[in-house]
C-alpha cells in the first residue's frame, strides 16, 4: 500500500467489527511494544528487578480489576482472564526473567522478550493448531507488562477524546478502553467475530478492523472519521466530508438516545396488536447484546459458525453445551435454532464435497444435512437434549418440498428413538419449523403449513431466487427489489397458508430489520420478526406508533399495484402521512 | 517421601488448551506436593499454565501425572478426577 498517497484525503475500507461514526484525532497505540536493549551494571540489578515486580503486580492488579469490573456482563471471560493471571504469574515468565537479568546483566525488557522466545519455541513444536494459537495468550499477556514496565499508557494523557489505533487489539484492552477518553478503534488485522469485535459490539464502541495498514498509513494527531456502519475510515478528510459526517453523527446520536427507551417496551400497536421481536444471532457472546436491545427470544440462531474454522465437526456434547447454555441464558424466552446451512465445502474434514459451478443452487442447508445423515442427527440429538432444558423452536433451512419436510422430519423421529434407547430426556414438545425461501416452497406452504409448528420467511434467499438476482453481482445487484410484487405477493401467500392452519408465520431477513417495510409486512400479517438486535429499538418504536387496521389497508392496497415502483411510492407516502414524526418528508 | 503415579488419558474434545489447562493448574497449586506431568519422557510443572500448555495435549493423549509430598494422594485423585470428569466440558 502506497503510504505516500494517504497524506491527501484518503478512504480505507475494512471490516465492520462494531457501528457507529466517531470523528477525532488519532492515537496509534504501539502496543507490539518498542523498548531499548540495556546492558546494566551488577548494582543496577536489583532496583530494576524490583520495577519488573512493580510491573509485573500492577498488570495483576489490572487484569483482576477487568474481570471483576466485566464479567458479569460476559461472563466467558473470567475464564479467559484467569488464564492470563496464571500465565503473567508463571515462572516461565516471571521467575525466568529475573534469572535472565541477573545472569546477562540485561534490562527487564530484554529478559521478557528472551523468556518469551523460551516460551514461543516450546509453543512452535506443538501441532494441535488451536493449542499452538494460544500463544496469542501469552504474547497479550507479555504485551501488557511491556506497557506497564515503560510507565502510564500513552493514551491516558490526551485530554481530548482520541480513536485509538493498533495492530491488533486484545479483548481485555477492549473491556478496559474508558469511553469518556475513547471514541473507538480500527486496527489492521482482525475479524468481524472475534472475541475483540465482540465485546465492541457489546460495549458500544465503534470499530473498524482488518484495515490491512493503517497503523502505517495514519500518524498520532491526525484527524479521521470512522464509519463504523460501512467499515470504512476516512483520513484526513475534506471539510465537506467532515461537515457531512458531523450532522450524520450528531443525528445519530441524538437518535440513538431516544431509541433506546424503547427496548425494553412492550411490542404493541395502539390497537392492541402483539408482535413478537427477536434478535438474530449467530454467536453465544451475542446473546448479552440482543437481551440488552429488548430482544423476546432469538427468532434465527444461525447455527454454522460452530463448524466453521476447526479441523473437525462439534460434537453432540459440545453442542448440546452450547445450545444449552444459549437456552438457559433466554430463559423463559424462546429460542429458535436453525439447523446448519453450510454446503459440504464449509464442514470440516468434510473432503468429498465437490465443485459447484452454482452453489446457491447446489448441495446445502437441509439438502447436504440429509445427504450426511450423521452430521445432522448429531446436531439434531443435541438440539434435541437442549430442549429438555428450555424453550427450543428447531428450524430447517431451504425446504423445498413436502418430501424434502418429511423426510428432515423422519431423521428427527429417527433420533428421538435413538435417545429413548440411550435413556436420554429431550425435549418431547419441541416445535418444528421451516425456513421459507425457495419460491417452490411458498407454492406449496399451504402442504407444507400441515406438518409444521411455524414458518419463518428467509427474505434474502427468498428475493434472489424469485427475481433470479444474485446481489453480488454488481451488474444486476441494483434488481434486488424487496418492493417487487411477486415478492409481496409471496409474503401474503405464505402468510394465508400458515394462518389457515393456525401456525405463526415470522420474518427473519433484513427486511424485518428495516422500518420502513415493518407497517407493509405487519399489515400482510407477519406475527414475529426477528433481525440484528441493534434494529430492535427502532422497530418496537415504530410498533408502538402503528395501528393494525391502518396496516392492513395499506397491505390490501398495496397488493393491487403492478411494479415496484408504484408500491414504494405508495408506501413512502403512507410513512410520511402516519409517522411525521419518522418521516416528515417524502423518502 | 514416596513419588506416587497415575496414568490418565486426556478424555475431552479439544484437549489441554487455557480453560482445561487453567483448571488444571489451579487446582494443582491448591497442594503443597510436588506435581509432575510426563508425556514422552518430558516432565513438566503442573504448577505451571505455561508448562502445561507447552506439553500440547490434545484429545486421548496419555500422560502420566507424578507427586510427592504430604498431600500427594490427594492431589493425585483430585487432579485424576477433574480429567476424567473432563474438566466440565465435552
Amino acid at each position: 500500500m502506497n503510504i505516500k498517497q494517504c497524506e491527501k484525503t484518503c478512504e480505507v475500507s475494512g471490516l465492520k467489527a462494531s457501528p457507529g461514526i466517531v470523528i477525532g484525532r488519532v492515537v496509534v497505540v504501539d502496543n507490539c511494544a518498542t523498548w531499548q536493549r540495556i546492558r546494566l551494571l551488577r548494582e543496577e540489578i536489583p532496583p530494576e528487578i524490583l520495577r519488573f515486580k512493580v510491573a509485573i503486580a500492577r498488570t495483576e492488579h489490572q487484569l483482576m480489576n477487568i474481570r471483576d469490573q466485566f464479567t458479569e456482563h460476559l461472563p466467558d471471560y473470567s475464564s479467559i482472564i484467569n488464564s492470563h493471571i496464571l500465565i503473567l504469574k508463571d515462572g516461565m515468565i516471571s521467575n525466568q526473567t529475573v534469572k535472565i537479568m541477573e545472569k546477562e546483566l540485561i534490562n527487564a525488557e530484554w529478559a521478557l522478550d528472551k523468556a518469551l522466545q523460551a516460551v514461543e519455541v516450546r509453543f512452535a513444536r506443538l501441532t494441535d493448531p488451536y493449542i499452538k494459537e494460544r500463544f496469542n495468550d501469552i504474547r497479550h499477556v507479555v504485551e501488557r507488562i511491556y506497557r506497564l514496565l515503560g510507565g502510564e499508557e500513552k493514551v491516558e494523557e490526551f485530554a481530548e477524546k482520541v480513536i485509538l489505533v493498533a495492530r491488533d487489539f486484545s479483548p481485555e484492552d477492549t473491556l478496559r478502553m474508558n469511553q469518556d477518553r475513547i471514541l473507538g478503534f480500527m486496527t489492521d488485522i482482525g475479524g468481524i467475530t472475534s472475541h475483540t469485535a465482540i465485546v465492541a459490539r457489546t460495549l458500544g464502541i465503534p470499530a473498524v478492523v482488518g484495515l490491512g495498514n493503517i497503523t502505517g498509513q495514519v500518524t498520532t494527531g491526525d484527524l479521521v472519521i470512522l464509519d463504523g456502519n460501512s467499515g470504512r475510515v476516512f483520513l484526513h478528510p475534506t471539510a465537506d466530508k467532515l461537515n457531512f459526517y458531523r450532522e450524520n453523527q450528531i443525528r445519530q446520536k441524538r437518535f440513538s438516545e431516544q431509541i433506546n427507551f424503547y427496548a425494553h417496551l412492550p411490542s404493541e400497536t395502539i390497537d392492541g396488536l402483539q408482535i413478537q421481536v427477536k434478535a438474530n444471532i449467530e454467536i453465544i457472546d451475542e446473546v448479552a447484546l440482543a437481551v440488552k436491545h429488548g430482544a423476546f427470544g432469538i427468532g434465527l440462531f444461525r447455527s454454522e459458525f460452530y463448524y466453521l474454522g476447526s479441523t473437525e465437526p462439534p460434537s453432540e456434547d459440545l453442542l448440546f453445551e452450547l445450545y444449552h447454555q444459549l437456552l438457559t441464558r433466554l430463559a423463559p424466552f424462546p429460542v429458535t435454532i436453525r439447523t446448519f446451512d453450510l454446503g459440504g465445502d464449509k464442514i470440516a474434514g468434510n473432503v468429498s464435497s465437490p465443485d459447484e459451478k452454482n452453489p446457491a443452487l447446489g448441495l446445502r442447508a437441509i439438502r447436504f444435512s440429509l445427504q450426511e445423515g450423521n452430521l445432522f442427527k448429531t446436531q439434531l440429538r443435541a438440539l434435541l437434549r437442549a430442549g429438555f432444558h428450555g424453550h427450543l423452536r428447531i428450524l430447517f433451512p431451504m425446504i423445498s418440498s413436502l418430501e424434502e419436510l418429511l423426510q428432515a422430519k423422519e431423521v428427527m423421529e429417527e433420533v428421538k428413538e435413538g435417545l429413548r434407547r440411550d435413556g436420554l430426556p429431550f425435549g418431547e414438545d419441541i416445535e418444528v419449523g421451516i425456513m421459507i425461501e425457495v419460491p417452490s416452497a411458498v407454492a406449496v406452504a399451504d402442504e407444507l403449513a400441515r406438518e409444521v409448528d411455524f414458518f419463518s420467511i428467509g427474505t434474502n434467499d427468498l428475493i434472489q431466487y424469485a427475481l433470479a438476482i444474485d446481489r453480488g453481482n454488481e451488474n444486476v445487484a441494483h434488481m434486488y427489489e424487496p418492493l417487487h410484487p411477486a415478492v409481496l405477493r409471496m409474503i401474503s401467500q405464505v402468510v394465508e397458508s400458515g394462518h389457515k392452519m393456525g401456525i405463526d408465520v415470522g420474518l427473519c431477513g433484513e427486511m424485518a430489520g428495516d422500518v420502513t417495510y415493518l407497517p407493509l409486512l405487519l399489515g400482510l400479517g407477519i406475527d414475529e420478526l426477528s433481525m440484528h438486535p441493534l434494529a430492535i429499538p427502532y422497530i418496537k418504536k415504530m410498533i408502538r406508533s402503528s395501528k393494525a387496521g391502518d396496516m392492513d389497508q395499506l397491505a390490501r392496497e398495496t397488493l393491487t399495484f403492478s411494479t415496484a415502483a408504484e408500491i414504494r411510492n405508495h408506501l413512502s407516502n403512507y410513512l410520511s402521512d402516519k409517522y411525521p414524526d419518522e418521516f416528515g418528508s417524502p423518502l | 517421601m514416596k513419588l506416587l503415579t497415575k496414568e490418565i488419558t486426556i478424555k475431552n474434545k479439544s484437549g489441554l488448551h487455557s480453560r482445561p489447562s487453567t483448571l488444571l493448574v489451579e487446582t494443582a497449586k491448591k497442594f503443597s506436593a510436588d506435581i509432575h506431568l510426563i508425556l514422552d519422557q518430558m516432565s513438566v510443572d503442573c504448577k505451571s499454565i505455561l508448562d502445561v500448555m507447552s506439553l500440547g495435549c490434545t484429545h486421548g493423549t496419555r500422560l502420566t501425572i507424578t507427586a510427592r509430598g504430604k498431600d500427594a494422594e490427594k492431589a493425585l485423585d483430585a487432579l485424576a478426577k477433574l480429567i476424567s470428569d473432563k474438566f466440565g466440558e465435552e
